[in-house]
């Protein structure tokens, strides 16, 4: 699946996200293939499904974890806690990846331990705008020696 | 004791009295014995005088008469005619001598007896020697003559004889009286220096006991002055003034003291001489005048109450007026504070009084009923009310426990019994309420409340009782409705939820498919589908901001947990900069003066501002450059409309201007409503909600917004803020 | 329980590399820092899972001249920006002329590897910089600014907003909040 892009001397990315909305990982899915940055894209439908793919022994964790707060059996904020609260996560990057754009709501995830909050926006490109920003801060909170404790976006 | 007595009669002034009269008479008496004294010396003196003078004019007398014999006998012996003349000559001297010696003796009876027979005897002597004078003629010496010349002879013995005895008589009478002279010489200085002395001893003792006097005077004058002068009590001395008929009409002032300037801020040094009915007008009202002159006529005291009024403060006073001394004295004493101290009290008696009234009126309204109930011997007391409560007559049963029991709704009674059970162990007051049947079988709430006291020795319960039966009516009737508000909100946040989230979603879906197909696959359509295509878009993107525009109105809460002081200054400046690149593209001007800070939510007020500027650069004359003022100034509360409500005395009005399109001022109220255009859409883009959402921020804030327009020329949006 | 270590990430690396290496049965030697010389022709199948399995361990290989030469870069940066005698300069002078090539080249490099400008990098660092500053110490915004060499607060903010998308205040309340939530739980 994954395509080698022209700079493949490049590390991939590896990306999750968790949506129980199907359009919306169809539109997450397309939007990440038109971003230059290599990515490996693994898609799961609700958060109980997340936390049961990161709990699989020997796998490659994600890098960064796209988090749908609105979904059903495990709703985002729980899957945030759960996670937090595991040490073996604890480099994993998370971008909650939500309609709710109440403020209290991106404060509650931030102090949480989410690192990214990111409106589903109403527009393909505007999205996959914002996906690359994500992406591409994360890979340099990845390759270059910036704190993770401070990592904060807010889009 | 004896000592006591009689110090204080020596000291009394009747003792004073007779010492004096008594001093007077013995003056008087001792002048005149010195004047009769002084008169007797004289008289003496005179008599001494007298007795010498008649002693001489005997000797005088006599010795005439021998010279008259010698002057006879010389000329009958020298027969010389010329004795004739001597002769009468002293003769004539004789006579005078003897006029004058009779006149001086008139008062001496014994001299006049023998002046007397000396006249007779100088009578024949003179008819002897003229006898003899017309014998004798020259050179006739006869025994005839002889005769005669015997016979004067002998007649001169006996006046010789009587000579000696009138000498011997005055020596001894002048004896008498020099020895009279001689003791009232010697009487009369003593008498004097007695009186001199006398006197002096009198004035002496006189002034020494003057001056007590006055010492004691002025002393007890000065304590006077003092006591007068000190006093917090106005005296003044007024004597009468009368008129031509001697009536007493007024009266002058004679005496003020200091207490007239603090009191009544008169000087009591400018009061002197006037008339009272002048300095004190006062005293006109009421017919004070009168009585006072009534009061110095009939020589009496009287007192009054007065009321004052001084420089805008009203004082009561209470005066003395007493007759005294021919004039009336009168001592004011201010009472001004005893007097409101009454006047409050009896105010307070008439207040306790239509309260009184009010409370078992009360009673009667409130349902309220009180009852006293005596714990030793189960007596109770229950009020009128509480008899009405139970559909009974007042006092139509006796009260007790047993029988109020029966009343109680059987359902309750146990609980009654409880309650009153725990009240008689605890002995502290609660509410307790519970059902009772009335008399006409009507089911009533009763909430009652007691207490113990302890009266006259005995433990009393006393409590109140209300009829509670439409209060619990209406808390039920509230609670449903409560209930049911609690309900609605419940769905009316489900509803937002719904519209916020699941409306949303679908939408946002859409316009990502838009934006999908808005690209490569667009131009794949023809160019009739690309046109219907574009305004699915714009369909699309009206609905979204329709939605969020709701949204935003529905979360302006009115919870204001989050106020703060906001400077309107810096929610301006944010709000310009926010609108920057509009501003910059309208070639708009937004000015503000210096705007106040209030109490607020500052993201709230931004976005009112934000709105108001919005709506300003929206709805612009496309011919001139949009500005915009923004000017604030602090009002009275009188200046909002009346169908507001003012919740503080002051407040901020804020008023943006602009130079846009304006509208029609009938429409001024319609603007703040939901969804409510003045224009078409496809005029001028929006939701209709911006206003409707700057409406409900200010109300939120406790203000008030309005809009005033002229279309054409402009609109006015006035806010008013409080201060 | 909790217990302290301490490592030497030199002799770590080494001992992962050798570990990984022998595990393919790849002979190597391991020059100084960072440079391995591989001694066999060795398959695109070997090299992929030999990267692979260094990538779990945080250990990237850098495959060619420019992307240690980007890191070069991303080095002096940092050191620039760690030196207070250096705020002043400009880093396309300062990176020219450390590092021998011209900036534009330098430039180019640079976003053709890492997905973003030099100075998009050298603003993220610095912002990162002043997260660090605030979360840590006690300095007020003012302070932050005059030592990353802000010309105002409101720069800053501004920068720091467009960054993160969040202001300097919000982010030390969340920074703050999230110390408070740690603590209850430790306790």
């Amino acid at each position: 699946m994954n395509k080698i892009p022209a700079n493949s001397g490049k590390q991939i990315l590896n990306v999750a996200l968790a949506d129980d909305d199907e359009d919306d990982r169809l539109f997450f899915q397309e939007a990440i293939e038109d971003i230059s940055i290599r990515t490996k894209l693994s898609l799961l439908s609700d958060g109980q499904e997340l936390m049961d793919y990161l709990n699989l022994p020997n796998i490659i964790l994600p890098n960064l974890i796209f988090l749908d707060l609105n979904m059903p059996i495990k709703n985002g904020m729980q899957c945030l806690k759960e996670i937090r609260s595991n040490p073996k996560l604890n480099d994993v990057c998370i971008a909650i990846y939500s309609t709710s754009c109440s403020e209290n709501d991106i404060e509650e995830t931030f102090v949480n331990g989410a690192n990214v909050y990111l409106n589903k926006p109403n527009n393909f490109s505007k999205l996959r705008d914002s996906i690359e920003k994500v992406l591409q801060i994360n890979w340099q909170y990845h390759t270059s020696n910036l704190n993770r404790d401070n990592f904060l976006l807010r889009l | 004791m004896d000592f006591k007595i009689f110090r204080r009669i020596a000291q009394s002034p009747v003792v004073d009295r007779i010492a004096l009269a008594l001093a007077i008479v013995l003056l008087l008496f001792i002048t005149t014995v010195l004047f009769k004294q002084i008169r007797d010396l004289e008289v003496s003196a005179e008599m001494v005088s007298h007795s010498l003078t008649v002693d001489k004019e005997i000797n005088k007398l006599f010795t005439q008469y021998d010279l008259m014999e010698s002057a006879e006998f010389r000329s009958v012996i020298l027969k010389d005619s010329t004795f004739e003349e001597s002769y009468i000559d002293h003769k004539l001297q004789n006579d005078r001598t003897f006029d004058r010696l009779y006149g001086l003796v008139k008062e001496m009876p014994y001299h006049r007896r023998n002046l007397d027979t000396v006249s007779k005897l100088k009578d024949s002597l003179h008819t002897t020697l003229t006898a003899l004078h017309g014998k004798v003629k020259p050179m006739e010496a006869d025994s005839t003559a002889m005769v005669y010349v015997e016979r004067a002879a002998s007649i001169l013995k006996k006046l010789r004889g009587f000579k000696r005895n009138m000498l011997a008589n005055n020596e001894n009478f002048l004896q008498d009286k020099l020895v009279t002279y001689r003791r009232l010489t010697f009487l009369t200085p003593l008498t004097t220096l007695f009186l001199a002395l006398f006197s002096i001893v009198m004035f002496t003792i006189a002034f020494f006991r003057l001056r007590r006097h006055k010492n004691k005077i002025q002393t007890s004058e000065a304590l006077l002055q003092n006591i007068v002068q000190s006093t917090d009590n106005i005296m003044n001395y007024y004597e009468p003034i009368y008129d031509s008929n001697a009536k007493v009409i007024d009266f002058r002032v004679a005496f003020a003291n200091i207490c007239n300037r603090d009191y009544l801020n008169l000087e009591p040094d400018e009061l002197l001489g006037k008339p009272i009915t002048e300095v004190f007008p006062f005293i006109l009202k009421n017919n004070e005048l009168h009585r006072m002159i009534d009061c110095f006529l009939e020589n009496k005291t009287i007192d009054f109450e007065r009321q004052v009024t001084v420089e805008g403060q009203q004082f009561w006073f209470h005066t003395f007026v007493r007759a005294m001394d021919g004039g009336i004295l009168e001592v004011v004493r201010n009472n001004t504070e005893e007097y409101n101290a009454k006047e409050k009290l009896l105010r307070a008696n008439q207040e306790l009084e239509v309260q009184n009234f009010i409370m078992s009126e009360a009673k009667k309204v409130a349902k309220i009923g009180s009852y006293t109930w005596y714990l030793d011997t189960g007596e109770a007391e229950i009020s009128e009310n509480y008899y009405r409560i139970l559909g009974c007559e007042p006092n139509e049963f006796k009260p007790s426990l047993e029988r109020y029991r029966s009343f109680v709704h059987p359902d309750d009674l146990k609980q009654y019994d409880e309650y009153g059970e725990w009240h008689r162990a605890k002995k502290e007051p609660r509410d307790h309420t519970y059902r009772i049947i009335s008399k006409s079988g009507e089911v009533k709430h009763i909430r009652t409340k007691g207490q113990f006291i302890q009266k006259d020795g005995r433990t009393v319960m006393i409590g109140v009782v209300q009829d509670v039966s439409d209060q619990i009516a209406a808390e039920n009737t509230l609670r449903i409705k409560n209930f049911e508000l609690e309900r609605s909100n419940v769905e009316l946040e489900s509803f937002n939820r719904v519209v916020s989230h699941d409306l949303q979603e679908p939408l946002r879906k859409i316009q990502m498919f838009i934006s999908r197909i808005d690209g490569e696959e667009k131009n794949k359509l023809s160019e009739r589908g690309r046109v219907y295509f574009d305004r699915i878009d714009k369909v699309a993107a009206r609905m979204q901001s329709l939605i969020r525009n709701l949204l935003n109105y529905s979360r302006i809460d009115s919870t204001h947990d989050d106020f703060e002081v906001v400077d309107l200054n810096s929610v301006m400046k944010k709000v310009s900069e926010e609108n920057a690149e509009r501003i910059k593209a309208e070639d708009a001007e937004i000015v503000w003066d210096n705007l106040p800070m209030v109490h607020g939510v500052g993201f709230q007020l931004e976005q009112l501002f934000g709105n108001l500027v919005s709506n300003s650069l929206k709805y612009r004359n496309p011919k001139v450059a949009p500005k915009i003022r923004v000017a604030s100034e602090m009002v009275g509360n009188d200046q909002i409309a009346e169908e507001f409500l003012k919740p503080s005395k002051h407040c901020f009005k804020i008023t943006f201007s602009d130079n846009g399109i304006g509208f029609d001022d009938t429409n001024a109220k319609k603007i703040f409503e939901v969804f409510q255009r003045l224009h078409s859409k496809n005029q001028y883009s929006g939701t209709g909600i911006g206003l409707a959402i700057c409406k409900k921020i200010v109300e939120n804030h406790h203000g008030y917004i309005q809009a005033s327009g002229k279309k054409g020329k402009g609109s006015v949006f006035t806010i008013y803020l409080p201060a | 329980m909790k217990i302290s270590v301490k490592y030497d990430l030199n002799i770590t690396c080494k001992t992962i590399l050798k570990e990984q290496l022998d595990k393919l049965n790849i002979p190597h030697v391991l020059h100084g820092t960072g440079e391995i010389e591989i001694k066999r022709a060795i398959s695109d199948e070997e090299m992929q899972e030999l990267f692979n399995n260094l990538n779990a361990y945080g250990i990237y290989v850098l495959n060619d001249q420019k992307t240690a030469l980007v890191q070069r870069i991303k080095n002096t940066i940092n050191e620039m920006l760690e030196d207070d005698r250096l705020k002043s300069q400009k880093v396309s002078e300062y990176l020219a002329d450390k590092l021998n090539y011209s900036y534009t080249y330098l430039s180019n490099l640079f976003s053709e590897t890492t997905y973003t400008s030099i100075e998009n990098f050298v603003i993220l660092r610095k912002v990162d910089h002043a997260k660090d500053l605030m979360a840590d110490t006690d300095l007020t915004l003012t302070e932050i600014a005059y030592r990353l060499n802000y010309s105002s607060v409101a720069h800053l903010s501004g920068q720091f907003k467009k960054i993160t998308g969040l202001t300097p205040t919000k982010f030390q309340e969340i920074l703050e909040r999230r110390r408070g939530t740690r603590i209850q739980q430790t306790i």
